[in-house]
């Protein structure tokens, strides 16, 4: 259900559990071609897990074979990747961040992927179409201080 | 995902091996919750292992970390590499927890602290 497209990778999968898990194959497949960083390949890891997370907890419900569409591409010295779902619109973004300095009893689990989304990359956009189109970007910038290593030898465990 | 398990001077140390995600993130929460069922109540976790962690993960360490505060227990975590770390700070959880450099520094602190 993937495909290489020009300039990137492209993947469709059906909305449920185990679309978590393919998409994030994917991602694997896409870091290696691009022999991205470590240090930026876990930031899409984590994002990519939040959004495709978000998308099968909250989906198109009652939408028989729902498929959601993900496209990897390199600009530049950009990655960007674009998440199509047919859900109700929903904008992540729209939605207030919750208060991470609240104390123990105060907090609540929850609320807090789109916040790590929003902060580990360099930019997140939302694009209501016919679908729900989520594009983020990270730069693929020099490792901050404590994160040198190579990216290879990360990549392997599953 | 490989989750070891093991008894250090009476300290419970559980490290989880690769990435804590969606996809894993509910082996973890089985292991530590076995784990305080079955009484542990010094608990170390040991992240020295851990690619990265996503909110599911994080999910799973403030649901126990709530537990062991309601049981009086006592739970440290160690080895956060830099990426853990990362995650760790963005979702305003270092102040939740105790965390040590290394696990030996995260078993020896439950001789001195209370």
């Amino acid at each position: 259900m993937d495909s290489d497209v020009p300039g990137g990778r492209h993947a469709r999968v059906s909305v449920a559990a185990p679309a978590v898990g393919q998409v994030s194959s994917e991602l694997d497949g896409f870091c290696a071609a691009e022999r991205l960083p470590a240090h930026v390949a876990w930031r899409l890891r984590v994002a990519i897990d939040e959004i495709v997370a978000n998308i099968v907890a909250y989906g198109s419900p009652g939408v028989q074979s729902a498929a959601l569409d993900v496209w990897f591409r390199r600009v530049g010295d950009m990655v960007e990747i674009t998440v199509e779902d047919d859900g109700p619109a929903f904008d992540p973004l729209a939605r207030a961040d919750p208060d991470v300095s609240l104390p123990l009893e105060s907090r609540q689990p929850g609320g807090l992927g789109i916040t790590l989304v929003k902060s580990l990359m360099d930019d997140v956009r939302y694009e209501r179409t016919s679908r729900n189109v989520l594009t983020i970007r990270k730069r693929i910038d020099s490792a901050p201080e404590g994160e040198a290593g190579t990216d290879e030898d990360r990549t392997e465990q599953s | 995902m490989k989750i070891e398990q093991s008894n250090r001077d009476g300290v419970t140390v559980i490290a989880p091996f690769g990435r804590i995600d969606t996809s894993t993130s509910g082996a973890v929460d089985e292991v530590v919750k076995q784990a305080v069922d079955a009484g542990a109540r010094d608990l170390v976790v040991d992240f020295a292992g851990v690619e990265y962690i996503s909110s599911a993960g994080l999910r799973v360490f403030l649901v126990l970390a709530k537990r062991m505060r309601d049981l009086k227990g006592r739970l440290v975590l160690c080895g956060l590499p830099e990426p853990v770390r990362q995650v760790f700070r963005l979702a305003g959880f270092m102040p939740l927890f105790r965390v040590e450099p290394s696990l030996d520094a995260a078993v020896a602190s439950f001789a001195v602290q209370p």
